[in-house]
């Protein structure tokens, strides 16, 4: 198995580029300034596994092939990526560059604080290459990684019992969260093995993705103080790797379990949830109101994606986004005396509602 | 009432290990609440954590969450609380404002209440490995060996239990009779205990190749038939990594996979 120019593009084109350039809709419902671009790459990804959910379940349903999935999915993120250069495009006619982005980050950067990052990249790289040293096939990957293995190799998606390969058909929760078809997508497209896909480079996507939230996280906490985000990172990069404290942590299934539902579950969707609840917390703080850029009810429609992507995992994941949310969001409401927020955020939730009401018939 | 409280603190215990970090965790939560000026990471920390501990904590939820979820994963629904995100903001905080005591404190509480991820794991299903599939070697072998002999690009094989929840993961090319779901089964297929034995009834295999469709059986190469070998229509045709590739060849025109169309 070699690594061919043609796959390194094909896996930059479907985890960089479609998200990063496709961030720019919903990241613009959410402000029209100081964006930073892991912002925007954040609300993409988040975008992009919605849409998939969004394009499979039909497409399985309909008994279409993972080609025809896969084509669906690629041209509707090609219409989001359009819709952003337009996007873009208009935005830059109305205001600048420095106005647009956030790129603020590195303006008053001291000794002290290249010393610190420099420690984080060597705790991160650590990080990495200990995800990818423990990568290995689990007994329990059996059915999922066979089902995105039958399905890459075979076309056909959710035909075979995962088990044996003998004819079969899948129970309707196994469809409505169809993140192995997603791996499955990958492998095809990229020409490399599902088992490559899941254990090599999910890991270090899931990661680097991880890490891009800890930053995003850190601004909000820290109210862009910026000489604390390195210290933050650094902390929160040996917090991954010394996370062991049982083998049913968060950083453990982040670490080791990282390509699995599991994993990416406890590696980037509980941060982005935190990370969307963060800024609503911030946004709805006594004063704050008037003085962030963020939209509330940008917010809420990126919930709505959060959730419909939360899906593609699993029930369990969905079941913990709408705890996260509606936790803050009542407390919100309350606080604020503003009972709007919980009506509002009942439209965000349909997708999350929709996945356990399948998954329970 | 008993059984979900009980249900609730497996989960946490489960969770927590030794619970020196939960300790901390609940310490660093009362430090930001009573230093920290934000309302909103005051919020998101401190308030929005206590009411998911106590949701958690609460039976209806742990109800819910067992009925139509699922029964064994409660402890997932502690990974909302940002733990680590919480300890890594009060330990930013403390570092920032008093350098030496705050580096001192992080590192003892990292070195002592943690464990490094990869130490954690104690599962006998997780292999080791040493190829880029990262699966176990024999695996990869004997599977590539059964492609090379056979014709087909389905192979139909049976195999032990240490091959069962590798193989389709490597080559959803290879059909077999049972999967790695009959581990666990409480009725585990015949031909699966047929394999699992230790002096190996290929006569009753043989029955089991036909009725199944059934073309290879691998087993370890230290397993002895129960009849002298040359008395059964099967040949061996390979040994790969300390395993033998037998093939059903019946010369008597019963044919492996008679009944495959039925399967």
């Amino acid at each position: 198995m070699t690594l061919s120019p043609e796959t390194i593009v094909n896996l930059v084109i479907w985890l960089v580029i479609f998200p990063a350039v496709s961030g720019i809709v919903p990241s613009e419902l959410i402000k029209k300034r100081d964006k930073s671009l892991a912002e925007i790459y954040l609300c993409g990804l988040f975008l992009m596994f919605a849409v998939f959910e969004v394009c499979a379940v039909p497409c399985i349903l309909l008994h279409k092939s993972l080609v025809f999935l896969t084509v669906t999915v690629m041209m509707v993120m090609t219409v989001f990526c359009i819709a952003s250069v337009i996007v873009i495009t208009y935005a830059f006619a109305a205001r600048t560059i420095n106005v647009y982005f956030r790129l603020s980050s590195f303006v008053d950067f001291k000794a002290a604080d290249a010393a610190i990052w420099l420690v984080f990249g060597v705790v991160f790289a650590l990080q990495l290459f200990l995800s990818l040293f423990a990568a290995r096939s689990y007994a329990d990957d059996a059915a999922w990684i066979a089902d995105a293995v039958a399905a890459s190799s075979g076309g056909e998606m959710y035909v075979v019992y995962p088990f044996t390969g003998m004819p079969g058909g899948h129970l309707l929760r196994d469809i409505v969260s169809p993140y192995p078809m997603f791996v499955a997508m990958l492998s095809n497209v990229s020409g490399l093995h599902v088992l490559i896909i899941a254990h090599t480079v999910m890991p270090v996507f899931l990661g680097i993705v991880s890490c891009l939230m800890y930053k995003e996280i850190a601004i909000r906490l820290f109210e862009g103080n910026l000489r604390k985000i390195p210290v933050f990172m650094m902390i929160m990069s040996m917090i991954n790797l010394l996370g062991g404290y049982s083998e049913y942590t968060r950083e453990v299934f982040q670490g080791i379990f990282a390509e699995s539902s599991e994993g990416v579950t406890a590696g980037i969707f509980t941060l982005y949830a935190f990370l969307l609840l963060c800024t609503i917390s911030q946004c709805c703080s006594a004063g704050n109101e008037d003085t962030v850029p963020e939209s509330l009810n940008g917010l809420g429609a990126m919930l709505f994606i959060l959730n419909t992507a939360a899906a593609l995992i699993g029930t369990g994941t969905v079941f913990m986004m709408l705890f996260m949310e509606i936790v803050l969001i009542v407390l919100m409401a309350v606080r604020n005396k503003r009972p709007i927020m919980v009506l509002k955020w009942f439209f965000s939730a349909i997708p999350g509602v929709a996945c356990i009401m399948f998954y329970l018939t | 009432m008993a059984e979900i409280l009980n249900g609730i603190f497996t989960a946490y215990s489960q969770y927590s290990g030794s619970g020196v970090i939960m300790i901390i965790f609940f310490v660093g939560l009362v430090y930001i609440a009573v230093s920290e000026k934000n309302t909103g990471t005051r919020t998101i920390l401190v308030d929005v954590s206590a009411l998911l501990l106590l949701g958690i904590f609460l039976p209806p939820i742990y109800y819910i969450y067992t009925k139509f979820i699922n029964s064994e994963t409660y402890w997932q629904l502690f990974w909302m609380l940002p733990i680590g995100i919480g300890l890594g903001y009060v330990a930013s905080m403390l570092i920032r404002e008093h350098t030496v005591t705050g580096v001192t404190l992080v590192l003892v509480v990292l070195f002592f209440g943690g464990e490094f991820i990869s130490t954690s794991i104690e599962d006998d299903d997780l292999t080791n490995l040493s190829n880029v599939y990262r699966m176990p070697t024999e695996v990869v072998e004997v599977v590539d060996r059964l492609h090379d002999i056979s014709d087909e690009k389905v192979v139909h094989a049976a195999f032990t239990e240490e091959f069962l929840p590798y193989v389709r993961q490597y080559d959803a090319d290879i059909v077999m009779p049972y999967g790695y779901s009959v581990v666990d089964s409480d009725r585990p297929a015949e031909f699966y205990l047929l394999m699992s034995s230790e002096v190996v009834d290929f006569a009753k295999l043989e029955q089991k190749c036909i009725h199944t469709g059934t073309e290879y059986l691998v087993l370890p190469s230290d397993r002895k038939p129960k009849r002298p070998f040359g008395h059964y229509a099967f040949r061996r045709v390979a040994e790969v990594s300390g395993y033998s590739v037998y093939q059903y060849a019946p010369t008597d025109g019963k044919v492996a996979g008679a009944s495959r169309e039925g399967n």
